[in-house]
């Protein structure tokens, strides 16, 4: 059996170990696959972070779940919490909630969903609930392989090794039966909202939580495509047997038909190398250069951690701020503009003087 | 007094122990080991880009030392490259960043700063898919990404 996971651009075929052996650390790379929905399936393009796992005797790919333990708000013993997580998920959700509640005014979805979603864009389904108007309810589903169940690791009660899971997918937010089949624990609270018990013999996986197989749902609430997302993301990809001949492994296959580029060696320069270029720059290249690749745009985002460096760098004062995004508004605000650079680097001398008045007149301070 | 130095291609170069010194890592090499007949090897560092390397030590050898970033009044520019080193430094991409990661792995900060300031340069006043295409960098987002990237730029023209 081969388990296959892909990665970014580069469509490189990856093992994937079994989920025991998976560690929940991420590697770079990782990163860069979990943060960026541009993942491609063997050749069709997948939610990003889902693991895939090929079944040899049906030709199909069928997902195992995600792939790291990245979604850690993620709780599948309560339905309605989390999760969402990628960006173009966020951008589905965003155009779907637009088209049934319509335009608010003023008051755009983004600013109204902004509270809901983390830091890592993930957003609570709990949270969503009043979002939905009109009786419709907000309910995730499985979406993903349900009908290549290994079914007979479930007679052998091999079942961890190969349930696949629902994905509590925020691209599902589509009004879907709450009353699904064989999972009719559904309740409503008091003033109305959706609320389910924990689903019961679940699987276990080390750090994940089951909920239960797809196949007890109803097939046609999980079969049923979301007219709202794009089905590029919820295709499965496509097996490695398929465009291969009966003699050509797969692997050559994918070799030639996916060589993988020349990595650009701009991006292979080591950090503080890069980072001594970007001090260079003023918002206008800064921002061309953050809309080049992924990779650069979330280097040089607003949460990202070089702000207070590059000040530092640049301007050779870092102020007392706490969050990413201040240090960032701070150096862009004052990075080209003379003026600006001139008052910051004024402060600095008046700084650095009071500490040096300090450190050298300890007992004038005393007294 | 010289000293040896040998290129990952098995090229020697006798140079001037103050050309030779201007790399911090030499010369806290020699200062740990002492003086020495024997090559020090430079194994990232191939002989095309030790050459030029030395052609630049050897041109600022008598240079004063750099000022402490710390205490610098005015905040980094890269508008002001002296003549004969936007000279040096004007040679293929390739060679600039082998020089950059040499200079990087040499430790050589006024080298460093030379070529990240002349990478900065060559990204000055273009625009994303020209930086691309300079740098081979693969555009690789989505198109909800695309979209959005879209949006941030018809705002920043509304404005």
């Amino acid at each position: 059996m081969v388990q296959f996971h892909t990665f970014g651009s580069t469509s490189t075929p990856c093992y994937v170990p079994p989920a025991l052996e998976r560690s929940g650390k991420l590697t770079c790379r990782d990163r860069r696959h979990l943060s960026n929905a541009r993942i491609l399936g063997w050749q069709g393009i997948s939610h990003p972070g889902l693991t895939w796992r090929y079944n040899t005797s049906q030709n199909s790919m069928t997902c195992l779940g995600y792939s790291c333990q990245i979604y850690q708000e993620f709780d599948a013993t309560q339905p309605n919490c989390c999760l969402s997580v990628h960006r173009s998920c966020y951008t589905v959700l965003l155009d779907h909630l637009e088209r049934t509640e319509g335009t608010m005014g003023n008051d755009s979805l983004m600013q109204r969903i902004a509270p809901f979603a983390n830091r890592r864009g993930i957003l609570s389904m709990q949270r969503l609930d009043p979002l939905s108007i009109n009786g419709k309810r907000s309910a995730s589903r499985g979406m993903f392989g349900s009908e290549y169940l290994d079914e007979e690791a479930l007679r052998t009660g091999d079942i961890a090794a190969t349930m696949p899971w629902i994905m509590c997918d925020p691209t599902d937010l589509p009004s879907i039966t709450t009353s699904l089949h064989g999972y009719d624990n559904t309740t409503y609270s008091s003033n109305g909202r959706l609320r389910r018990a924990p689903p019961k013999n679940l699987p276990s996986l080390p750090g994940r939580v089951g909920v239960p197989p797809l196949l007890l749902l109803h097939k046609a609430a999980i079969m049923e495509p979301s007219p709202t997302i794009p089905a590029q993301l919820l295709t499965p990809p496509m097996s490695p047997v398929d465009g291969c001949t009966a003699h050509q492994p797969y692997f050559r296959a994918s070799s030639q038909t996916l060589a993988p580029k020349e990595p650009s060696i701009f991006l292979s320069l080591p950090p503080h190398v890069l980072l001594n270029i970007i001090s260079y720059l003023h918002l206008p290249s800064l921002h061309a250069l953050s809309q080049t690749c992924s990779i650069l745009r979330r280097y040089l985002s607003p949460e990202s951690k070089i702000w207070p460096a590059i000040s530092k760098s640049t301007l050779g004062f870092t102020p007392a701020f706490l969050y990413n995004q201040q240090f960032a508004e701070f150096y862009l605000h004052v990075r080209g503009n003379s003026r600006m650079e001139n008052l910051v680097l004024l402060q600095r001398k008046r700084v650095e003087k009071v500490v040096q008045f300090i450190i050298y007149s300890p007992r004038k301070l005393c007294y | 007094m010289s000293v040896k130095l040998s290129s990952s291609d098995g090229r020697e170069f006798e140079v001037n122990m103050k050309v030779a010194t201007q790399s911090a890592l030499i010369k806290n090499l020699l200062y740990d080991l002492g003086e020495t007949d024997e090559a020090i090897p430079l194994p990232n560092v191939n002989g095309n880009v030790l050459e030029k390397i030395i052609e630049y030590c050897t041109h600022h050898m008598d240079d004063p030392p750099a000022l402490n970033e710390e205490y610098d009044d005015l905040p980094k520019r890269s508008d002001d490259i002296e003549p004969w080193d936007e000279k040096f430094i004007d040679v293929d991409q390739e060679l600039l960043f082998e020089i950059l990661l040499a200079s990087n792995y040499m430790d050589i900060k006024p080298l460093l700063d030379l070529g990240c300031k002349t990478v900065a340069n060559m990204i000055r006043n273009k625009s994303a898919e020209e930086i691309r295409k300079m740098f081979n960098i693969e555009e690789d987002f989505t198109e909800e990404e695309k979209e959005q990237i879209r949006r941030e730029n018809e705002w920043a023209e509304d404005r």
